[in-house]
């Protein structure tokens, strides 16, 4: 099994808050003693393992699955006996959709905000037209859901390193 | 129309860019008039649109309204007059209710204008694609060499085996599935692909179907569309290059799904 040595050439019992930081990055994280590194310098590894840049695009990627599976609930859900319940995730969806704050995505979130904004709008009349004709595409709700769970997918895709 | 239009990202325009450069790009499914949900795009919206995403034909054809649904008269004189305004940018379909005997008259109308195409929608009209009547446009169509766009997405029953039927009767038809038949798409690609007179068209479908869609089916069957006002054509264009490009197809059979193949329809 390799150890800190092999790694560094340095002996396992070398304190790791002396390790440069540079070199400690080269070494997998369960050889280093993690309870000898002192609390200061923690966030430094974190931060060197999993980069800003890196984290933030999992966040990323996690809201638009987020946003995503709430738009295929609300798709699903969008017939004439669970059409409230549609409606209430894409309440979720349009909320969510304003507090979220990364500027590079903010084009697509505004995308989304409209969408579900211009469905919402449209909920007496999608409404009325579920009633009449079940199992058509209320008011081209449904389509215009598909178009925002596309921008979520595609976001995802391009997101995704 | 949505206020707020999808963007390409500057890495993917870039890719886009070298694709697109001097060639057709053409639209196979948009629309212009007022549709009864309150969705309306004028042809002057529809250009604006157009030019936004680098594309330079569009075939349209009205929205479904029910209050001239009965011959769609009005709503195809509109279609004619954006083709009029917009010779070399609006590609001009009509659409007729097979319910009415009126249709013939309509469709008698705007062959003689100089129409390219018919537009079926079975879901709105409430009509079965094999019905007699559709079968009697369909044999219109064929004498006077005529492109039929058919809806075959959200609310239509029946799809695949009513297509096979009509796709295999009146085999010199050129048909355009709207919304590449993604209610059923598995069967439909098994049922109609290695048709010549058939070509998918990608507006509204699912990035999932989208890959299903280009790894059964030849790029030689597949025509791109957006469906605008409902959609956006900025995001069906990024879409179906995104997707083929995960397909590993070339540049060259990019091009062609997003204007070649139309192109050798419409000559």
């Amino acid at each position: 099994m390799a150890k800190i040595d092999d790694y560094l050439g340095l002996s396992k019992y070398l304190n790791p808050a002396k390790i440069p930081w540079k070199k400690l990055n080269q070494i997998p994280l369960h050889l280093i003693p993690l309870h000898k590194i002192p609390f200061k310098k923690m966030g430094k590894l974190f931060e060197q393992l999993v980069p800003l840049k890196k984290r933030r695009e999992r966040e990323k990627i996690i809201n638009y699955i987020r946003l995503y599976t709430h738009l295929v609930t609300a798709y699903n859900l969008m017939n004439p006996h669970s059409y409230n319940r549609a409606f209430d995730h894409l309440a979720i969806v349009r909320n969510f959709t304003k507090e979220i704050s990364y500027r590079e995505e903010q084009t697509y979130m505004e995308n989304i905000h409209s969408i579900v904004s211009d469905i919402t709008k449209r909920k007496a009349r999608i409404i009325k037209r579920l009633k009449k004709y079940a199992g058509s595409d209320p008011a081209h709700a449904q389509t215009n859901l598909l178009l925002a769970q596309n921008i979520c997918i595609l976001r995802i895709i391009k997101i995704t390193p | 129309m949505p206020a707020n239009k999808y963007i390409i990202d500057s890495d993917s325009k870039e890719v886009y860019n070298e694709i697109c450069k001097n060639l057709i790009i053409i639209d196979c499914h948009t629309h212009i008039g007022e549709d009864i949900d309150g969705h309306k795009i004028s042809s002057k919206q529809l250009i604006r649109s157009m030019d936004f995403s680098k594309i330079n034909k569009s075939i349209s054809f009205p929205l479904n309204n029910p209050n001239y649904s009965k011959t769609f008269s009005t709503p195809n004189d509109l279609i004619w007059r954006s083709h009029q305004m917009y010779p070399e940018r609006i590609i001009p379909f009509f659409r007729l209710n097979p319910n009415f005997p009126a249709w013939k008259k309509e469709c008698k109308k705007r062959i003689e204008q100089g129409f390219t195409g018919i537009k079926l929608h079975p879901r709105s009209q409430a009509f079965r694609i094999s019905a007699p009547a559709v079968r009697d446009i369909l044999a219109q169509a064929e004498k006077h060499n005529l492109i039929v766009l058919i809806h075959t997405g959200l609310g239509v029953r029946n799809l695949v085996d009513d297509l096979k039927r009509v796709i295999r009767e009146f085999a010199k038809v050129k048909f355009i599935l709207g919304h590449a038949a993604f209610i059923d798409i598995t069967r439909a690609m098994k049922s109609v692909a290695d048709k010549d007179n058939v070509l998918f068209e990608t507006s509204t479908v699912r990035m999932f179907d989208l890959f299903d869609l280009f790894k059964e089916v030849s790029h030689k069957r597949v025509c791109f569309g957006s469906d605008i006002p409902y959609y956006d054509q900025q995001l069906s264009l990024d879409m179906l290059i995104t997707t083929a490009l995960m397909h590993k197809k070339t540049p060259s059979q990019i091009q062609e799904m997003i204007g070649g193949n139309i192109i050798q329809w419409l000559k």
